[in-house]
């Protein structure tokens, strides 16, 4: 194994976190993603996003890992971090979930 | 060189051209026949591979040629019918590879009787077997969407479809499963024909969202169209190809193996017997039974009950001889009815599941009170022993009326729509009005807890008459299933009988995403063509059994 590959794989292993395990953290708490994420794991995070299907299936995981804190405004924190990824309301709104739909027209409000 | 020497030089399984072995695979349980040219018998995925290079490269040289995935052939639309080349898969590919803690991977040539065996050593099944469980194979039941009669309490299959293996129509393999956000960017990057695939596809299913939501069916089982509502989960946020070939015939990539849930079924059952002989009590029977939750509400008409009773000995010889007798004495009261001319139009099987037997009855006597006053004959079969002859009766009925039938076929065509429980009230009615007006002999069974009707009538294939009452009454009957918001198949498919009635049951919007589908999925159009999409009343008339 070559010097190089080692420094990656250390580097991979325990200096830095997968950006899903990153998510994982970072969702398990109510706050902004851009307080729990590496400024490089926020901007890649920000990137997929760009994409519409993946800010739908984004939308989904955040309204699935809002459900389990404890905290009363769920929807609003999915919908707070889905902002921070710059994924529209419009977008939002077009999921194919209603409970956004209603959430958005609640924050909006 | 000739396509068939290709595959015969390519395959490393079985190719023959043989008339005999072509006469095999030229029927389902369909009203159709179509003669392949070609058989082929895969032993791998590799070969899988192989065959559709081969048939592509043919197709690409201006030849008329395709490839159909098969079974067991117990389909009853004639989607496993070509006159090109067909892949039957039970010969090698017929391998349960694994049962997990919680699922299964199997190939598509396993007879789900197999399936079951090797599922229940661990105290598991999928409960989303079809009445045919006896002779189906787990392709047919995956690339149909299957339901049967636990689908009421547990889903259809593509609840339960998590992952296939499939090839695509370059010949590439894959795996269509549940991907997360960053996986789906990873898939979307590659540039071949799966990266398209996902590219094309997120693309549509996004820009047509509306439409494809306003289409989801309103009914709890369908099998009509490519099910586009069920790619994307936006509860977990995943993006699954896999749903989008469960009931897609092999029309966009053959399946080589699949992986699915599996249940543990709850250990006792309690069946409530309802005897209508007034067919208006139906709606009300059924609006108060489902609120106990009956793990299945099947029926049965006077006909079928007949028909069993008549051919009881046939039925019982198949049973071994010991079971034979015991059941053959459980069907005396049977026997004794059509003597005496006293056979009850409908008979409703509801039974209920739960840990115990106590708890089991108890439900099915909650269920009986429930109904008292409208004072039906009904009876509780305390156990799965006591229920087994009214399953018997349902699960053979259509075995039955193909193999005895003479000079009358059992032809499915209105074979299997669906509409809500809750509209049997106003559509019933009409129903019986509209089939009235025909001089048909039919027999009613069914998923009546679904709203999912099979009805089969018995029709001289040697009438030219015949084709005509197929071609007129079907869409006659599907307008007055859509108008009480239902659907043309629940668990049959489309195949040659229901393709060309997509567009009046999905619309024209919806039928041009189909077609996309299919396009992106298949461009060269070589796999099952005419099903799901293409498919015209031509069809339909140029495939017709000659005659029984």
């Amino acid at each position: 194994m070559g010097q190089n590959e080692t420094q990656e794989g250390v580097g991979a292993g325990t200096q830095e976190k997968s950006l899903d395990a990153q998510f994982n953290e970072a969702t398990a708490v109510d706050k902004p993603l851009k307080d729990s994420l590496t400024p490089t794991a926020f901007e890649d995070l920000r990137k997929q996003c760009q994409d519409p299907m993946v800010a739908q299936m984004m939308m989904g995981r955040f309204f699935q890992k809002a459900d389990r804190l404890d905290v009363m405004h769920k929807q609003t924190v999915a919908i707070e971090w889905g902002r921070e990824m710059g994924i529209s309301s419009e977008t939002m709104r077009a999921s194919w979930m209603k409970q956004i739909d209603e959430a958005i027209n609640a924050s909006e409000k | 060189m000739a396509l068939l020497d290709e595959l015969k030089k390519g395959i490393t399984g079985d190719v023959s051209d043989a008339s005999d072995e072509r006469a095999k695979y030229a029927h389902d349980t369909s009203l159709f026949e179509r003669t392949p040219s070609i058989v082929v018998y895969p032993k791998n995925a590799d070969d899988v591979s192989t065959l559709v290079r081969i048939v592509a490269k043919a197709k690409d040289a201006g030849e008329d040629v395709s490839v159909t995935a098969r079974a067991a052939g117990t389909c009853m639309s004639g989607g496993p019918l070509t006159r090109s080349v067909v892949a039957v898969f039970t010969k090698y590919l017929n391998n349960v590879r694994e049962v997990g803690a919680d699922y299964a991977v199997t190939e598509p040539g396993v007879y789900y009787r197999d399936f079951e065996k090797a599922t229940l050593e661990k105290g598991l099944i999928l409960p989303s077997y079809p009445a045919s469980r006896s002779l189906c194979a787990m392709g047919g039941i995956v690339n149909n969407n299957s339901g049967g009669e636990r689908t009421l309490e547990y889903g259809k299959t593509e609840k339960y479809v998590q992952e296939v293996e499939v090839v695509l129509s370059d010949g590439t393999q894959t795996t269509f499963k549940a991907l997360g956000p960053d996986e789906l960017v990873e898939k979307k990057k590659q540039q071949d024909l799966e990266g398209e695939i996902y590219r094309r596809m997120s693309d549509l299913l996004i820009s047509n969202r509306e439409l494809i939501e306003a289409h989801r069916p309103k009914v709890s089982k369908n099998s009509a169209g490519y099910a586009l509502w069920n790619v994307l989960d936006t509860e977990n946020g995943t993006f699954n190809l896999a749903k989008l070939i469960c009931g897609a015939q092999g029309t966009l990539a053959l399946m080589t193996s699949a992986k699915l849930g599996l249940v543990k079924p709850r250990a006792h059952r309690a069946m409530l017997v309802v005897f209508l002989s007034d067919l208006n009590v139906l709606p009300e029977v059924v609006r108060r039974v489902l609120p106990f939750h009956p793990e299945s509400f099947e029926s049965y008409d006077d006909h079928t009950l007949s028909l069993a009773v008549k051919f009881l000995p046939q039925m019982l010889s198949q049973m071994g001889l010991l079971r034979a007798i015991r059941l053959g004495f459980t069907f005396l009261p049977e026997v004794g009815l059509v003597l005496k001319g006293g056979v009850p139009k409908l008979v409703l099987m509801a039974e209920f599941a739960e840990d115990t037997i106590e708890a089991a009855d108890k439900k099915a006597m909650a269920a009986r009170d429930a109904l008292a006053d409208l004072k039906l004959p009904m009876q509780i079969e305390k156990n799965e022993t006591q229920a087994e002859k009214f399953w018997i009766v349902r699960r053979e009925s259509f075995a039955l009326l193909r193999k005895n039938l003479k000079g009358l076929y059992a032809a499915p065509f209105i074979d299997d729509f669906v509409v809500p429980p809750d509209t049997y009230p106003k559509f019933m009615p009409e129903l019986n009005a509209l089939l009235a007006k025909y001089d048909l002999i039919y027999t009613i069974a069914g998923h009546i807890g679904n709203g999912n009707f099979h009805i089969i009538p018995l029709m001289d294939l040697a009438k030219p008459e015949t084709k005509k009452v197929v071609l007129e009454l079907a869409p006659l009957v599907y307008d007055l299933v859509i108008k009480y918001g239902g659907t043309t198949t629940g668990e049959h498919n489309d195949g040659i009988i229901r393709t060309p009635y997509l567009g009046q049951l999905f619309g024209e919007e919806m039928t041009r995403l189909f077609r996309e589908t299919k396009h992106i999925f298949d461009p060269k159009n070589i796999f099952n063509p005419g099903k799901k999409v293409g498919g015209t009343f031509a069809d339909i008339e140029d495939s017709f059994l000659k005659k029984k």
